[in-house]
């Protein structure tokens, strides 16, 4: 895949989210329209019960992912603040594989499909080693 | 997982086909210094885990979210001290999972409504 | 397609999908306004339009799109 466009503390650059809650810890590879991202589940993660990540974490996992591909394009634009995003709908989540335990890394891919006003319209799926295991399409609020 | 550190149930009654719960957000919980920080902003997730406690706590069932149809997040929601809200939870049992339409409003305004399903682990 | 029959189209999958009477949607008529939508509704009216008639809305153009005939003149504009 090459080396990752945002990993470990440099991912704060995109993202205002902040411990206990930061959920993106890599973003991989990012076009036009697409990126991927990554995080890999500590035990202590305030989503973790016994182990495993809870649906609300992954989710909230898919949405940093847009919110850090938002504010990455932004910096291509020339802006230099990490952008503020919010959950602004959930649509079709659909949980199609085993939750991810700590250790395990979720990859995720987010394609955004429309942008009107400060609503970005966008379709992810999350994987673990290749496997899907969770897809939906979001509205973000930036 | 948020049940008396995120939030509180103050009231819980029945309704036609489902429930309704008062609750209070609790303004000290360690998600609001990562959001954000200097501005506490309640996460949509942590809505949709309240609506999956609550749900929880009136079937007397541990639940999986399988899928949510549609959880549009219309106002932004703060832990102001001392707002409680109305969750409003309507149920329709199916053979191994439970569908559930739920709100949560306060003075008029919703926050948030939910359509999804659960399934018993 | 006729520009007749785009109208007749664009009305009777707004009027269904944001449950209005196709009576209200006329020209002059405010978008938002008329189907009462939020930003978040805005978008999934873009996408409906766009999966209808195959036609990719630019979402920097939305502004200008405050009315029913403009969002006639631009989707006829696109599919000639």
């Amino acid at each position: 895949m090459g080396t990752p466009l945002y990993q470990g503390d440099s991912i704060k650059k995109l993202l205002l989210q902040r411990e206990p809650i930061l959920m993106v810890d890599t973003l991989y590879s990012a076009t036009e329209d697409e990126a991927t991202s990554g995080l890999t589940i500590k035990a202590d993660n305030i989503f973790c019960v016994d182990g495993e990540l809870t649906e609300p974490g992954l989710i909230e996992h898919i949405a940093q992912s847009a919110s850090a591909f938002a504010s990455y394009k932004a910096t291509i634009e020339g802006n230099n603040e990490a952008l503020l995003g919010y959950i602004g709908e959930v649509k079709k989540f659909v949980i199609t594989g085993k939750l991810p335990r700590s250790g395990q890394e979720i990859r995720t891919k987010v394609k955004i499909q429309q942008v009107v006003g400060n609503i970005t319209l966008f379709q992810a799926q999350s994987e673990i080693d290749g496997e899907p295991i969770a897809n939906c399409q979001m509205k973000l609020s930036v | 997982m948020l049940k008396d550190s995120y939030f509180r149930i103050l009231n819980k009654e029945n309704i036609e086909n489902g429930f309704r719960y008062e609750v209070s957000l609790i303004e000290s919980h360690p998600i609001y210094q990562g959001h954000f920080p200097g501005n506490p902003i309640s996460p949509g997730v942590c809505s949709i885990q309240m609506i999956r406690e609550c749900t929880e706590d009136a079937l007397n069932k541990q639940l999986c979210l399988k899928s949510i149809n549609v959880c549009r997040f219309s106002t932004l929601l703060t832990p102001q001290k001392g707002v409680h809200l109305q969750l409003e939870i309507i149920l329709t049992n199916n053979n191994d999972s439970v569908d559930a339409k739920a709100t949560i409003s306060n003075d008029g305004i919703t926050y948030v409504s939910y359509k999804g399903t659960f399934v018993l682990k | 397609m006729e520009r007749s029959e785009l109208i007749s189209k664009v009305n009777s999958v707004l009027a269904e999908e944001f449950e209005v009477e196709e009576s209200v949607i006329t020209p002059d008529a405010n978008i938002k306004e008329t189907l009462q939508l939020d930003s978040l509704s805005l978008v999934d009216m873009v996408a409906l339009i766009e999966n209808t008639f195959g036609v990719k809305i630019v979402g920097s153009d939305m502004p200008k799109i405050q009315t029913f005939g403009i969002l006639y003149d631009y989707l006829a504009e696109r599919m000639k």
